[in-house]
């Protein structure tokens, strides 16, 4: 309990200094600091009830900060979280590697689907080849600074939480690390 | 039974907040179409806190930044100060000239008086914080619905139109920039009257949709607000034609729009608090004539709006 509502406090911190950041450095180039807590929760977290509702909290806060519809990236921030507590239970993500393959892929596949979004229920242009550049942009600071945020949250974790870290309810999903769950 | 719900706890639990975000993003949009809202108490209270916050974080930022800016700036500060002064020697010049002749055509008055009739009260208020997805353009001020502002007003600088409050809370206010892409503001060329639709695409550019018979649009004109749509009124300075786009044989074109205002760059904007049957005349694409013997004028003093001032200018001329 401590240490969600620690790594929620990080998150909305994360979310007021970005926010400030952008004023100069121009959008693609500042990192998604909050949705890199999430990433971390989502592949650390030891237990998924808590890890969902915070995902869920912090996806609400963003809304607030940004220009989204209420509840768009809350989603977003929902399937991010399923994205990475799934990759965490199937893959072997403890390398810099593995983690920033993941993070380029899940900004690529974040900033696609807030743009369909937009265009399916506010019916803003569908998404042109132009926004390309600027996902990649964005993925690539997002993958720069990954490794410091997932650390923060393994830390909270380590220093608050009294589950051992890594330790992850089983989901029935199939293999784990190699093993039939 | 336990174990079932157990089981179940956590199927259950993801189904109910995607519901949840779901039901969220359609009722704000439904919200949106209805020109923004005023936040729940607990959404309010997340904004009043993290305005502030936002405020004193961005200070050393804003500093270093500008510190920097004034540093390169000084650097052919003395050319450009030449070059404004003879810019103003030639535009006081030019004022006299339309003086002379507004005076001589017996219209000065007219739009004097009209002017004191549909003029805007303006509350000046501060950029706190930009948007933090780069998906999205938006602001945060540190005006809110305490200072008057409410989910729906125009925001503007002294240069054109910046955007329009979608949310506010006590002390903060939301504001979604002209290049947001739920942005779409109908506007005209202000030389030819050509009629079409500016939209945001999400980067630094707008474009200009316009129907492509009879309209007369090239590069370098200068696209104002119509007033329909009901959110800004007529004559605001939205950007300049930069290119023309052939929208492959279809009945509308595109031209690339440079703001009017560097939307990047924003650290004092001013809310247009619209109030008072005036402003009702004012907001109305085609007013009729006995509306505009309707009642008397608006209290507060707004700084002029030149683009605005000079649409009016045209209409009583023409």
């Amino acid at each position: 309990m401590k240490s969600a509502l620690i790594v929620f406090l990080a998150g909305i911190a994360a979310l007021v200094f970005q926010g400030a950041l952008a004023r100069t450095l121009s959008p693609p180039w500042c990192p998604d600091f909050a949705w890199l807590v999430v990433v971390g929760v989502g592949l650390r977290w030891p237990a998924f009830l808590s890890g969902l509702v915070l995902a869920t909290m912090l996806g609400y806060s963003m809304d607030l900060l940004s220009g989204s519809l209420m509840g768009q990236h809350a989603l977003l921030r929902i399937a991010t979280f399923l994205a990475a507590a799934l990759a965490a239970r199937q893959l072997d993500l403890s390398g810099a590697i593995p983690v920033g393959i993941f993070v380029f892929t899940m900004t690529l596949a974040y900033g696609f689907a807030t743009v369909m979004m937009l265009s399916f229920f506010v019916g803003a242009p569908w998404p042109a080849i132009s926004i390309l550049g600027t996902a990649i942009a964005h993925a690539f600071v997002n993958v720069l600074a990954a490794g410091p945020m997932i650390r923060m949250v393994e830390r909270i974790l380590e220093r608050f939480s009294d589950e051992e870290v890594g330790r992850r309810a089983p989901l029935p999903l199939g293999f784990d690390r190699g093993g039939l769950v | 039974m336990g174990d079932l719900l157990k089981r179940l706890a956590a199927p259950l639990a993801v189904v109910g907040v995607i519901l949840l975000a779901i039901v969220s993003m359609v009722s704000d949009r439904r919200a949106l179409a209805d020109g923004g809202r005023e936040l729940p108490w607990w959404q309010a209270s997340l904004l009043e806190v993290t305005a502030p916050i936002e405020r004193i974080v961005s200070a050393p930022i804003d500093g270093v930044r500008s510190f920097y800016e004034s540093y390169v700036d000084l650097i052919g500060v003395r050319a450009e100060n030449r070059r404004l002064t003879r810019r103003i020697a030639e535009v006081e010049s030019e004022n006299l000239q339309f003086r002379e002749a507004l005076v001589a055509s017996g219209h000065l008055g007219r739009v004097a008086s009209m002017r004191d009739e549909v003029e805007i009260p303006m509350l000046p208020a501060e950029v706190v914080g930009l948007d933090v997805a780069p998906w999205f353009r938006s602001v945060l001020v540190d005006r809110g619905a305490e200072h008057g502002v409410e989910p729906g007003q125009p925001v503007i600088t002294h240069e054109g139109v910046v955007g329009v409050v979608t949310a506010t809370s006590g002390h903060a206010a939301k504001t979604m920039l002209l290049l947001d892409r739920q942005s779409a503001v109908d506007a005209l060329v202000q030389r030819s009257r050509a009629r079409g639709v500016i939209r945001g695409v999400g980067r630094d550019r707008l474009e200009f949709e316009f129907v492509v018979r009879g309209a007369d649009v090239v590069e370098g004109d200068e696209v104002v607000t119509s007033s329909l749509g009901g959110i800004y009124p007529k004559g605001l300075r939205l950007g300049r034609v930069t290119e023309l786009r052939d929208a492959g044989g279809r009945l509308t074109r595109i031209a690339v729009i440079e703001p009017a205002v560097d939307l990047g760059q924003l650290e004092q904007v001013f809310v247009m608090l619209r109030r008072g049957p005036q402003m009702d005349l004012l907001y109305r694409p085609n007013r009729p004539e006995e509306d505009l013997d309707g009642p008397a004028a608006v209290s507060s003093p707004p700084p002029a709006e030149p683009a605005r001032v000079e649409a009016e200018a045209t209409e009583a001329g023409r």
